[in-house]
């Protein structure tokens, strides 16, 4: 009976409840959409990076080596020795390793000298695997030197093709004045849309790497044919050339601070090319960071620890989940701005009801003493009051998650090929009915103020 | 006892303590008999009137409405025993507007049984033809109607439940002299057929002819003759 009396007079009342109706409706939009949009961030941002227990590079904090590890975001300045690599990658609780050499871009997007292993390992939202869309991986030997495996976005964006020729540029940006012209690359592989950076990366050989920084009077000699498969030909005599290079891209402040490591790599290279001499395996002399996949998770903090305390070169070791939290932290706050912002609209559309309610009080006043004279309870006009407030939220809130759902359905296709951005719709989790059951507090809380000023008037005839 | 359907004894009531307004030593009604109350506008009419249904809860002594002691009801039985025992007409806005003529009647019936009743519209419809009223106001938005029409509809309202008394409170002021005539003969001969006592407040005295019992508010409000 409270219900027919409840609708009958929000009806009587059919435009003020409108207004108040669509006002809501707007703010629980708002207010869904912003959760959502965030919560699809938030989850495509730990998306980045699955099944890797350790990155390591040199020294640095861990956002920066997250960052230009993961993000290829602004270039990690200090790179660390192969050597170190090596040492690292052989310890006993190491499966796999993913060596990584960052530095170079082509049209704007980062380059990655990296080897196969990263095909085979890296892991992205939920263990899923990189997979090709087009082509392969790099192929073996010295004739295969300069392939290349682009993102899907790459492809998409710059129309790449298989067997498409690219020439990379030193440096980071789309602007470079220095451009590998010598060594153009070939594209052997196109992989599958991840919804991660690795969409936007190009990949290219380690030794690659070293090849196009090298005069090109060197790279006559990385044509001779390679004695191992996995890894690629190297003259050991590129590693005074890659020092020399590396100053230049340091600038004159980071020489200055970088001295004493430097010296230190000199020393250690020294003994490397000593090595590599010995074993007549050519190798890249430094990297800017590499992966690690260990035997046991259990062994992550240990292992962590015992880099950051190397003895041979000052390394760091991080945690890619710990370091995406505290990289989410930062970023997060522009959410929760946007959070903050359509909780006040929300707050400013249920106070709109409220007034709503409260100004039509006073013409209800007869209205409310005839249920009164009738032999209504004070409490049936406290819950009439309240039941109007409820039903036009929860009509808002219903409509607003169905106008959510539908846009978001109908817009998906759009947004993924125009923005890459990968919105589910499954806007119906426990998070949205969550927003929802607190839209409906707010409206229980913010209404007792005309329910109980009914209640009140209504006791006193 | 048993054929006095209202007996008020010591009764006297204060909005603020320490300032009563009304203080009766005794009064009563008989069962199925009707008094014409009338007075001057603030002699305690309505405070009177409000005891009478319970909206309002006694300072001091005791109202019975059928045996029934109203004065130690817990404020929701009083709620109740309104609904169920006390029909009330008041002056005007006696009808809740954005429902139907059928639904103010049928939410009069729920708030006395706490259920919907299936007879209440079959009821409603007969008591609306002793009202001279058409079979199809019943359907009608109870703000559409003539002030007339509601006052009468009001009658049915007040009358669904049967109950023991009918407080009426200037039902007809609203309304011009030939359908105050009208409006008096149909509420009398409604109000006999349930055999409910009526206790009718005015200050039109010409209406006086109607009831059984004509009296002064003044005389039996001690602290009103004093004022």
């Amino acid at each position: 009976m409270i219900l027919s009396v409840a609708k009958r007079s929000l009806l009587d009342r059919k435009y003020s409840v409108l207004l108040t109706f669509i006002a809501l409706f707007v703010s629980v939009c708002l207010l869904i959409s912003i959760e959502h949009v965030r919560k699809e961030a938030k989850q495509s941002f730990y998306r980045t990076v699955s099944g890797v227990d350790l990155i390591v590079g040199a020294r640095t904090g861990q956002i920066n080596l997250l960052l230009s590890s993961v993000f290829r975001i602004g270039a990690n300045a200090n790179a660390l020795s192969w050597e170190s690599y090596q040492r690292i990658s052989q310890h006993p609780l190491v499966e796999w390793s993913i060596p990584l050499s960052l530095g170079d871009s082509h049209k704007g997007y980062a380059v990655i000298g990296t080897t196969n292993d990263y095909f085979e390992h890296y892991r992205y939202g939920d263990k899923r695997e990189l997979s090709f869309d087009e082509g392969n991986r790099f192929g073996y030997g010295a004739t295969n030197i300069f392939d290349m495996v682009i993102g899907a976005d790459i492809a998409k964006q710059l129309n790449y093709n298989l067997g498409d020729q690219v020439v990379i540029s030193h440096g980071v940006g789309e602007v470079s004045f220095s451009h590998h012209g010598e060594h153009p690359f070939t594209i052997v592989g196109i992989l599958a849309a991840t919804g991660t950076p690795v969409d936007q990366a190009i990949h290219i050989k380690l030794s690659a790497v070293e090849a196009v920084h090298s005069k090109p009077s060197h790279t006559s000699a990385l044509s001779r044919p390679s004695a191992t498969k996995s890894n690629e030909e190297h003259k050991a005599e590129l590693h005074e050339h890659e020092h020399k290079h590396e100053h230049e891209q340091h600038g004159p402040e980071h020489e200055r601070h970088e001295h004493k490591q430097h010296e230190h790599e000199h020393a250690q290279h020294e003994s490397h090319a000593h090595d590599e001499h010995a074993h007549s395996e050519p190798e890249p002399s430094q990297i800017s960071a590499f992966m690690l996949g260990l035997q046991s998770r259990i062994a992550v903090l240990q292992l962590q620890r015992q880099i950051n305390q190397d003895k041979q070169e000052a390394l760091s070791a991080i945690i890619p989940g710990v370091a995406l939290a505290e990289l989410w932290r930062l970023v997060g706050a522009v959410e929760s701005v946007l959070r903050l912002i359509s909780s006040a609209v929300l707050v400013a559309s249920l106070l709109g009801l409220t007034t709503m309610l409260l100004s039509s009080l006073r013409e209800r006043k007869p209205e409310l003493a005839v249920l009164r004279v009738m032999g209504a309870r004070p409490s049936f006009i406290f819950w009439l009051i309240q039941l109007e407030a409820m039903s036009i939220a929860l009509c808002a809130s219903v409509s607003a998650l169905f106008f959510v759902f539908m846009a978001i359905f109908l817009s998906s296709d759009w947004m993924l090929t125009n923005y890459g951005i990968s919105l589910g719709a499954s806007i119906f989790t426990v998070h949205t009915l969550l927003v929802v059951a607190l839209v409906m507090c707010a409206t229980f809380i913010i209404a007792l103020a005309p329910s109980i000023s009914a209640y009140r008037r209504s006791r006193l005839v | 006892m048993s054929q006095c359907a209202v007996n008020v004894e010591n009764l006297s009531f204060a909005y603020t303590p320490g300032k009563a307004v009304l203080n009766i030593k005794s009064w009563r009604l008989k069962t199925a008999e009707s008094v014409f109350l009338f007075g001057p506008s603030g002699c305690g009419k309505s405070t009177f009137l409000n005891l009478l249904s319970g909206l309002l809860p006694v300072s001091s002594g005791q109202i019975h409405i059928n045996d029934t002691n109203l004065s130690a009801l817990a404020p929701s039985k009083r709620d109740a025993f309104r609904a169920k025992s006390i029909g009330v007409v008041l002056q005007q806005f006696n009808l809740v507007p954005y429902l139907s003529v059928l639904d103010n009647i049928r939410l009069a019936s729920y708030f006395s049984s706490g259920s919907k009743d299936g007879k209440v519209e079959q009821r409603a419809g007969e008591l609306l033809h002793e009202l001279n009223l058409p079979n199809d106001v019943l359907f009608s938005q109870a703000s559409e109607l003539s002030v007339g029409q509601q006052q009468r509809v009001a009658i049915a309202r007040a009358l669904i439940n049967q109950p023991a008394v009918i407080i009426a409170d200037e039902p007809s002021s609203a309304l011009d002299a030939d359908a105050t005539d009208a409006f008096m003969q149909l509420l009398k001969s409604a109000v006999k057929k349930t055999s409910a006592s009526l206790i009718f407040v005015s200050h039109d005295q010409s209406l006086s002819k109607h009831f059984d019992r004509v009296e002064s508010l003044m005389d039996i409000n001690h602290l009103g003759r004093e004022s």
